[in-house]
């Protein structure tokens, strides 16, 4: 049958040839890929130890300005307890990494992958050659990073809270210099008294009651000074209240806006509800009305009593 | 036919016959439907409304339902309506306490009544009442008489208790005593309890008056009795305090100070706090009569606060 089959003749010769394709499109697909991936790019070695490998991964990438250059080889613990990491990097990067370049494990954002972080070289340095040892700079992990800011804070919060506190103390210099204010307002009210009392006097001793309203007078001096050195005081918190109460003012015009429109949307459908439900019961009165006046119902009705009194005792 | 047949041909028209018959007279045992207005249906309905807010105690809301009664009459000029509203507006009005405008509106019913009518014994006996309750005994005592001469109806037995009542008043016992007995009579065949233990209470006042606290008595424990069958708190405490008086007239002091003090806490009770307070001016008198000065400080200074509008309920087990 096969050699009567046209179509089977030379099928080996055939199967062969497929097969070659087909293998020549992997190999084509895998050397695409490779290529793609740097796979068959000449790779050169570097190193550096770290006291921790804590955040330190194999096949973690490795980065120079925001670019792929390789990646993490091998990390691996050493006789010193200390941690040896290997990069793998391509060898056209090379140019790159001198003696003064550094690596750092960092984070890509804030919420990102970490990386290692290797940063360009001095020209006038030699570059690294394969094997060479990389310096390797520590950054600082979160909770450490939270604590240098905490440290840093600390000082300024309780100084806030001191001046807060000052600010509060009742025997303090502004709680004292509002009562003093207080107090001032109510001196000048009998300084003003003592004033026109001595001034009524004045016709007959205006001599001798002349020393004596300078010297009150000096006395009002000083006090209007030391009023106006409290209103400045008052002045500068004036402001922060003033907004407080605006913002305040803000929101209690939102409510009213908001209620105003409310008002405006539902109250016109009441006359309307009201018309309704009045139509409503005026049809059920009608309905029972006529009710009443079928037989036999109406004759179980009584009729309306007209003479009703309120109940009139001979004893109320 | 067969003879079956004949019969039950008449079986069937007599069957016939009795349905016709027992719907027709079923239909016509009803109450003939009067055919009123819609404006006159509602003046009864608010004048129905208004008598039943007053027997709630609600004066005022009951005045607003007679105005509107009155006003719906007045806009289809119907003179009867307009009497009766305004009859229970001057009753409302009376018992409230304000006497100068139940004198007008019932003075107005009076010029609208077109006489003769039925309603004129009622409005007659409102009018003596109020003049009554304005010290006009002379007044008071010709429209009680007017009232009752032209009473046709079962009330008449009431209309007499108030003649009798502003006899007594008048310093008449003797013939105060005819009226509350016929009163009495009169009450008793129409099987009217009230009115009834009415009659028995103003006997009770009449032989207190003549100084007869025996028969006093008596007829104050008769009253009670009605009057508690009935549950009418005013009138107990008022036959209560009958009794305490028969007691007092009596001697007996105990006895009269257990009376005053039974109707005390049925006054307190039943809110009547004007009774409770003249109770309380009694009682006090009595203790001090009695010898204990200090309780009759003690319910003197509960009266004060009774009369204050403060809480005087408390501790009066105590006294």
């Amino acid at each position: 049958m096969m050699n009567e089959d046209p179509r089977f003749r030379h099928l080996k010769k055939k199967i062969a040839a497929f097969a070659a394709v087909a293998l020549a499109v992997v190999i084509g697909v895998v050397l695409l890929i490779g290529k793609e991936n740097n796979l068959f790019a000449k790779k050169y070695q570097l190193s550096f130890t770290v006291e921790k490998g804590t955040g330190l991964t194999r096949g973690m990438p490795v980065k120079l300005s925001g670019f792929r250059i390789g990646r993490v080889k091998s990390i691996s613990l050493n006789e010193a307890a200390t941690v040896d990491v290997v990069l793998q990097l391509d060898d056209k990067y090379r140019k790159w990494i001198r003696k003064d370049s550094t690596a750092k494990l960092v984070k890509e954002g804030l919420v990102g992958d970490a990386i290692i972080e290797i940063s360009v070289g001095t020209p006038s340095m030699a570059i690294l050659q394969d094997r060479d040892q990389l310096a390797y700079v520590k950054t600082k992990a979160l909770d450490e990073l939270a604590d240098e800011i905490g440290e840093k804070v600390k000082p300024v919060l309780i100084e806030v809270r001191d001046i807060i506190g000052y600010v509060n103390d009742p025997k303090g210099d502004i709680k004292q210099t509002v009562r003093n204010f207080n107090l001032l307002s109510k001196n000048l009210e009998l300084t003003r008294q003592k004033a026109d009392s001595l001034l009524m006097e004045a016709g007959n001793e205006v001599g001798t009651v002349s020393g004596r309203v300078t010297a009150l007078l000096d006395d009002t001096s000083a006090t209007v000074n030391r009023a106006n050195a409290s209103l400045s005081q008052v002045g500068e918190k004036l402001p922060s209240l003033l907004a407080h109460a605006e913002k305040s003012l803000g929101n209690v015009e939102k409510i009213s806006s908001g209620l105003k429109n409310v008002a405006e949307t539902e109250l016109p459908k009441v006359p309307a509800l009201m018309k309704n439900a009045e139509d409503a019961l005026g049809g059920t009165n009608s309905v029972l009305d006529a009710t009443k006046r079928i037989w036999p119902i109406s004759a179980r009705i009584p009729a309306p009593q007209e003479k009703q009194f309120v109940p009139g005792d001979s004893h109320d | 036919m067969t003879d079956s047949g004949k019969r039950t041909v008449p079986r069937a028209v007599a069957a016939l016959v009795l349905t016709l018959s027992a719907l027709v007279s079923g239909g016509c045992s009803g109450a003939a439907v009067r055919n009123l207005s819609q404006a006159r249906l509602k003046a009864i309905s608010h004048n129905q409304r208004g008598v039943e807010e007053e027997v709630r105690g609600n004066a005022d809301a009951a005045l607003a339902q007679f105005s509107e009664a009155l006003r719906l009459h007045s806009s289809i000029e119907n003179v009867d309506g307009k009497v009766i509203a305004l009859i229970n507006i001057a009753r409302t009005q009376r018992l409230k306490g304000d006497v100068p405008s139940a004198r007008t509106a019932i003075e107005r019913a009076c010029s609208l009544l077109q006489e003769p009518s039925d309603l004129a014994p009622e409005l007659f006996f409102e009018r003596a009442k109020i003049h009554l309750a304005a010290g006009d005994l002379v007044a008071a005592q010709d429209w009680a008489a007017r009232a009752a001469a032209l009473e046709q109806g079962g009330n008449l037995g009431r209309r007499v208790n108030l003649v009798g009542t502003i006899l007594l008043r008048q310093g008449l016992p003797d013939r105060a005593r005819e009226q509350a007995e016929t009163a009495l009579k009169l009450n008793r065949d129409r099987k009217l309890g009230a009115e009834e233990a009415n009659s028995l209470r103003l006997l009770g006042e009449i032989h207190l008056a003549q100084g007869k606290h025996g028969e006093a008595a008596a007829c104050f424990n008769g009253a009670l009795s009605l009057d508690k069958e009935l549950g009418l708190g005013r009138k107990i405490a008022t036959d209560l305090r009958g009794l305490g008086c028969a007691a007092l007239q009596k001697g007996d002091h105990a006895g009269a100070t257990s009376y005053y003090r039974r109707a005390l806490e049925v006054s307190l009770n039943g809110a009547d706090l004007d009774s409770a307070a003249q109770v309380m001016a009694r009682l006090a008198d009595l203790y001090r009569q009695g010898g204990e000065p200090l309780l009759a400080l003690k319910i003197d200074e509960e009266r004060i606060r009774l009369v204050k509008g403060e809480n005087s309920h408390r501790d009066l087990d105590s006294h």
